[in-house]
């Protein structure tokens, strides 16, 4: 009896392929592409692109061959890009004459460009219109928060061809993207570096608009937008693939598609931005490789925090030894957010004292590719905090009790909630400061002997409350001033309950206490 | 088989003030509940319920039951308990597990997370929520148990959130910690239960379903009979995806393990491995002698399909039925080629 072969492969070459044997084992496997040699059986064959599956079933006798070299699953993306199930040429159109064709402001040297298209019909099978009522209260803030672009005034509808978008030229640097769902206000960072243009796509759905699953790629200013010539085109889909991977930390590309797009960032960046998160994704990355790849987007697109990010990412991984600034603006993609917190957290310098990328992470939301957070005034508590008429009338009526006699940890987490930061904390700090106490409760409930201090000494307490190193260690050095304060008074005992005498002067404290 | 060093943590939710009411989660709790006390041999003390019932009513959204606090305190419980279970015997710990098997709605933030929803959860506070993974991988540190074993049937929906950590101190170090994750859906798609055909009192969110049919024997290796982490999860699976395969889009489940280190859940005896009434239907016009052949292709029998339709006991498996009339000629719907898994069910060549 001999072998059977399976040869398959995709033009898309992102395709993940599996072979079953007909106990479910996983036989086989490739991206893009698979050739083996199986034996004689009945084998269930499974296709995955994107958000598209299909299977099925094959039976090979004895010396038979089996192939398929036309692996379709065409499957929706947030850029036009041709091949993919839900793009036309007059979307491309559209995008290579917003990309020419920016509002001009003085000294601007790079380019923001938004397209927001339908990417589905309605269930009556129509494609869904675009409207600008569904992006009103959209805007491009700067990082002072002044309004940079107002979308409504500045944004272009084609109903008929079911997009909307505009393009503008802005000085180089960060820029927050305030959208709106509902009535919550949510922002995302955006980077923009000079003679690049910094291109989000947005889907439409039934839904709504959809900046969370939204694609972000770049071109170069001044050349109308480079991403559909027929070369690059499989690139971009092979990118976008790799992006809903990244969501769901997956590596879907084989390495010879990931070391073209990785090539491909000298036309877009970001295509080696999200390159270098999939390598780190691989079980074992070519440290020189990533090196490589890394200095070049350094090159490219210098003082980018995603790019930055990337570089802590792999020195925390130990896959690199470089010294890199520390990160000021929060990176674009979550995963870079997310890695560079991690990095902080394990010790290295990474996120700037006082930056708007340490000012934001306590208002981080975990929302999709992006990073994302809640602006600082729209912040909603989830816990009961200082600051609710009810805690404070209890902690009045309770303040002259002494919570140690009770249980160490518990008293000394009623002190820590009726600490008021001082002024000069900012409202960023307050929000990290109700984690942490959040923190402080569920660890006191589930470890009862364990005191605060113990807790504040935790070395994962960052990676924990996912807060820069910088913020964490303030925060614990005024909850340790919180705690010795009230230890100073002195007490009395009455009904067999132990009570605190208010000194004639509280001694001065950088924390205050109620 | 009692396992007395087996504990768990079961939650169902149906009743969501903040958001929406679901049908099957409670019920799902409960047979689940049902598998751990009799063929998972986990002891009736050794399990931490939250059920509220679906008809309490709160006052609030605030008060809704139950929260992040009632689940802390539950494992708590079953932390302490385990702890002073092996104090005289340390080396019980190898036998120790942890169950947690959560039901109601849920959210994601990454493809590596889900996160049960609490019942006070609702727009303005996304994060009452239970990040399972991120509680496992803090049980994975602190080494409470041996395996952990963690199961979450509710939605990835994408939904801006905030996820707190667990905050488990760690324990003396007692060794390495076998764990198994699985979610019901990939991330970012619904959960579904389901809502027509079936009885309420029978309904049953698809990945608990199948989740159960792989405990209770279908998940079973066909060679030695053993139901563990490896055939359970390649069960689930896939007969979710059959199951929801009507939907608009299939659901998935994802399972995070660890191929080396399976948990085992079982043994049956290789007879007892479910079989399938199937019934072979064949086009109007087709006469003559037809075999049917398994997964290695070795003929299983024949059939003249002159006399009608082929009724048929077959296990979970791929399958075909070739005309002998003219082999080689595919005369057959899908080549002839077909699957079984996990039902009974007529298959039209």
């Amino acid at each position: 009896m001999s072998k059977c072969k399976v040869n398959l492969s995709a033009p898309t070459k992102a395709v993940e392929i599996l072979l079953q044997n007909s106990d479910l084992d996983v036989v086989a496997s490739g991206l893009g592409s698979l050739n083996v040699d199986i034996d004689p059986g009945i084998y269930q064959i499974q296709y995955r692109a994107g958000n598209r599956m299909e299977h099925s079933l094959v039976a090979l006798r004895s010396g038979e061959i089996f192939e398929n070299h036309a692996i379709d699953l065409p499957f929706a993306t947030p850029m036009p890009v041709e091949g993919t199930s839900t793009s036309r040429e007059s979307f491309r159109q559209a995008v290579q004459t917003l990309s020419q064709n920016p509002i001009r402001f003085p000294d601007a040297n790079s380019q923001f460009m938004l397209f927001v298209r339908s990417m589905s019909e309605s269930s009556s099978g129509v494609p869904l219109r675009v409207h600008p009522d569904t992006m009103r209260g959209w805007k491009l803030l700067r990082e002072d928060a002044t309004n940079a672009i107002q979308f409504h005034e500045v944004l272009p509808i084609h109903g008929a061809e079911e997009w909307m978008g505009f393009s503008v030229s802005l000085p180089a640097g960060g820029y927050i993207l305030e959208t709106l769902r509902g009535s919550d206000v949510f922002r995302q960072s955006v980077w923009l570096n000079d003679n690049w243009i910094t291109g989000l796509f947005i889907p439409n759905s039934s839904a709504g608009v959809l900046p969370e699953k939204a694609s972000v790629q770049m071109s170069r200013c001044g050349e109308g937008w480079q991403g559909f010539e027929s070369e690059t085109q499989e690139v971009i889909r092979m990118s976008e693939l790799a992006l809903i991977a990244l969501r769901e930390r997956r590596n879907v590309l084989p390495s010879s598609t990931l070391r073209q797009l990785l090539h491909g960032k000298f036309l877009n960046p970001m295509l080696g931005i999200i390159g270098a998160h999939t390598m780190l994704l691989e079980q074992h990355p070519n440290p020189q490789f990533l090196k490589e790849v890394l200095n070049n987007l350094a090159l490219l697109v210098p003082g980018h925090p995603d790019v930055i990010s990337l570089q802590k990412m792999a020195v925390a991984s130990k896959l690199l030894e470089v010294n890199s600034p520390s990160v000021s603006w929060p990176p674009m993609l979550a995963a870079s957010f997310q890695g560079l917190l991690a990095a902080d957290a394990n010790g290295q310098d990474a996120i700037t004292l006082g930056s708007v990328a340490e000012t934001v992470a306590p208002f981080v939301v975990h929302s999709g590719t992006w990073t994302t957070w809640r602006p600082l005034t729209d912040h909603k508590p989830t816990s009961m905090q200082h600051g609710d008429p009810a805690l404070d009338e209890t902690m009045q009526l309770l303040g002259m009790f002494d919570f140690d006699a009770l249980s160490p940890a518990a008293g000394q987490l009623r002190r820590l909630k009726r600490v008021n930061l001082p002024k000069e904390n900012s409202q960023s700090d307050g929000a990290s400061w109700q984690r942490l106490l959040r923190y402080l409760q569920e660890s006191i409930a589930i470890n009862e002997n364990e005191s605060i201090l113990d807790v504040l000494k935790s070395p994962s307490l960052s990676a924990d409350l996912a807060l820069p190193r910088n913020v964490v260690q303030r925060l614990v050095d005024l909850a340790k001033i919180g705690i010795k304060a009230d230890r100073r008074r002195s007490g009395f005992e009455k009904d067999g309950l132990r009570f605190l005498n208010r000194p004639p002067e509280e001694p001065p404290l950088t924390g205050s206490v109620q | 088989m009692s396992n007395p060093l087996h504990y768990a943590l079961v939650v169902g939710i149906n009743r969501y003030p903040g958001i929406s009411d679901l049908n099957s989660s409670l019920r799902d709790a409960d047979a689940f509940y049902d598998w751990l006390i009799g063929a998972g041999g986990v002891p009736t003390t050794n399990v931490q319920r939250i059920q509220i019932p679906a008809n309490l009513t709160f006052p609030t959204i605030y008060d809704a039951r139950p929260s992040r606090d009632e689940v802390n305190s539950a494992l708590r419980k079953i932390n302490a308990a385990v702890k002073a279970a092996i104090k005289p015997r340390p080396l019980d710990w190898q036998a120790t597990r942890l169950y947690i098997y959560v039901s109601g709605h849920g959210i994601a933030p990454d493809g590596a997370e889900a996160a049960l929803l609490m019942a006070n959860a609702g727009p303005d506070a996304w994060g009452e929520n239970i990040p399972c993974a991120a509680y496992l991988r803090r049980y994975e540190k602190c080494q409470y148990f041996r395996e952990v074993v963690v199961f979450a049937d509710c939605c990835r929906l994408r939904q801006a959130a905030e996820f707190s950590s667990p905050t488990f101190d760690t324990q003396s170090i007692m060794g390495r910690v076998d764990t198994f994750l699985g979610f019901a859906t990939q991330l970012g798609d619904a959960a579904y239960e389901p809502s027509e055909g079936v009885s309420p009192d029978e309904a049953r969110s698809f990945f608990t379903q199948a989740l159960l049919e792989g405990l209770n024997g279908a998940a079973a290796d066909r060679t030695s009979g053993e139901i563990n982490t490896l055939t359970l999860a390649k069960y689930t699976t896939e007969r979710v995806k059959v199951l929801t395969n009507k939907k608009r889009y299939p659901q998935v489940p994802k399972m995070l393990i660890d191929p080396a280190q399976p948990i085992v859940f079982g043994n049956i005896k290789l007879e007892a491995i479910p079989k399938r009434n199937v019934t072979i239907l064949f086009p109007l016009d087709f006469k003559g002698q037809v075999a049917l052949f398994d997964a290695k292709l070795q003929q299983l029998g024949t059939h003249n399909a002159d006399h009608g339709n082929w009724p048929l006991l077959l296990e979970d498996g791929l399958y075909e039925v070739r005309s002998l009339n003219a082999p080689g000629v595919i005369l057959f719907r899908g080549g002839g080629l077909f699957r079984i898994l996990g039902v009974d069910r007529d298959v039209q060549m």
